[in-house]
């Protein structure tokens, strides 16, 4: 066809939205969900920041307190969900 | 009505204006979404906080979110509440530009020094281009942690008037400890025993001019 419409200039609607909020930097818990959401590079640790109730600690370091080798609070951490994730079969 | 409030310096009062928003508008029978779109958290950490003190709730629904999602998740959950107060890190982030993209208002407090008032051009660049997203945005401006005394307050107020991207509120909240003493019990200044009235005044002055001047 050699007459070709008019070409519409793009209506304020068809903004594109996501390229105007990317021209912002990132937020470092972006990061993370992104991380968490592709799952762990390779077999290296993800770092989760976790936010407890401070009477909620006082029983974990009571129960670490209570053990006849202390162990690390992150160690008594990482036991408890294992624990609970053999529980629940998963 | 949507009100986000921003700015791309840190330390400058903004969560603590957020949460005496929610907080405030919430105790006058709104409900009201507190979204805590700055990776600090201190807006949830303040809720937390009221978890404690009201066994009973905050009085008010406060979620996290980061990057686009403030946009997506604040545009499905507006239906739901009659107003959200969004919380964002003093950097242009995602984060604050996805909270332009659906904001009724943005609020930016400035603090009358000169590093806080060089960051006016950059704010006021980033709103003209979210601008083209949400041609409806509007952008205001006030002075806070103010000076006791001196000329440093009127310097700044006059800077933010020149600026035509802002329409300045000439609204100025002092430096004052309560506030910082009520957010340390996760409370609003207005709620704090014994009472500053001048911080409740001017904290106050600035909920009136957002939701009862009709901005939307």
């Amino acid at each position: 066809m050699p007459i070709s419409p008019r070409p519409k200039e793009k209506s304020a609607t068809a903004v594109d939205v996501d390229a105007l909020i990317a021209r912002g930097g990132s937020v470092a818990s972006e990061t993370d969900a992104r991380e968490t959401a592709a799952g762990p590079k390779g077999k290296d640790p993800t770092p989760v920041v976790l936010r407890i109730p401070a009477d909620l600690l006082e029983r974990i370091e009571g129960a670490r307190a209570a053990r006849p080798v202390r162990i690390p609070r992150h160690t008594w951490l990482l036991e408890a969900v294992a624990e609970k994730l053999e529980r629940d079969g998963v | 009505m949507i009100v986000t409030v921003g700015g791309t310096k840190g330390g400058t009062g903004k969560s603590t204006v957020a949460t005496n928003l929610a907080v405030i508008r919430s105790l006058e029978g709104h409900d009201v979404l507190l979204v805590d779109a700055d990776d600090q958290q201190s807006s949830v950490d303040f809720t937390i906080q009221r978890n404690r003190q009201f066994p009973e709730g905050a009085g008010y629904t406060s979620v996290k979110l980061t990057g686009p999602a403030v946009r997506t998740e604040t545009l499905r959950l507006k239906e739901k509440y009659e107003d959200i107060l969004i919380d964002v890190g003093g950097r242009d982030t995602t984060s604050q530009r996805a909270a332009l993209a659906v904001s009724d208002c943005l609020v930016v407090p400035f603090v009358p020094r000169s590093f806080d008032m060089w960051t006016i051009e950059q704010i006021a660049e980033i709103v003209g281009e979210m601008k083209v997203a949400n041609p409806y945005l509007k952008a205001f401006t006030f002075v806070n942690k103010a000076d006791a005394r001196g000329q440093d307050n009127e310097d700044a107020a006059e800077m933010l008037r020149e600026n035509e991207v802002f329409t300045f509120t000439n609204i100025f909240i002092g430096y004052r400890k309560a506030f910082g003493n009520a957010a340390g019990s996760g409370l609003a200044v207005t709620e704090v025993k014994p009472q500053d009235p001048k911080a409740t005044e001017e904290m106050m002055i600035l909920y009136r001019y957002l939701f009862d001047t009709n901005l939307k």
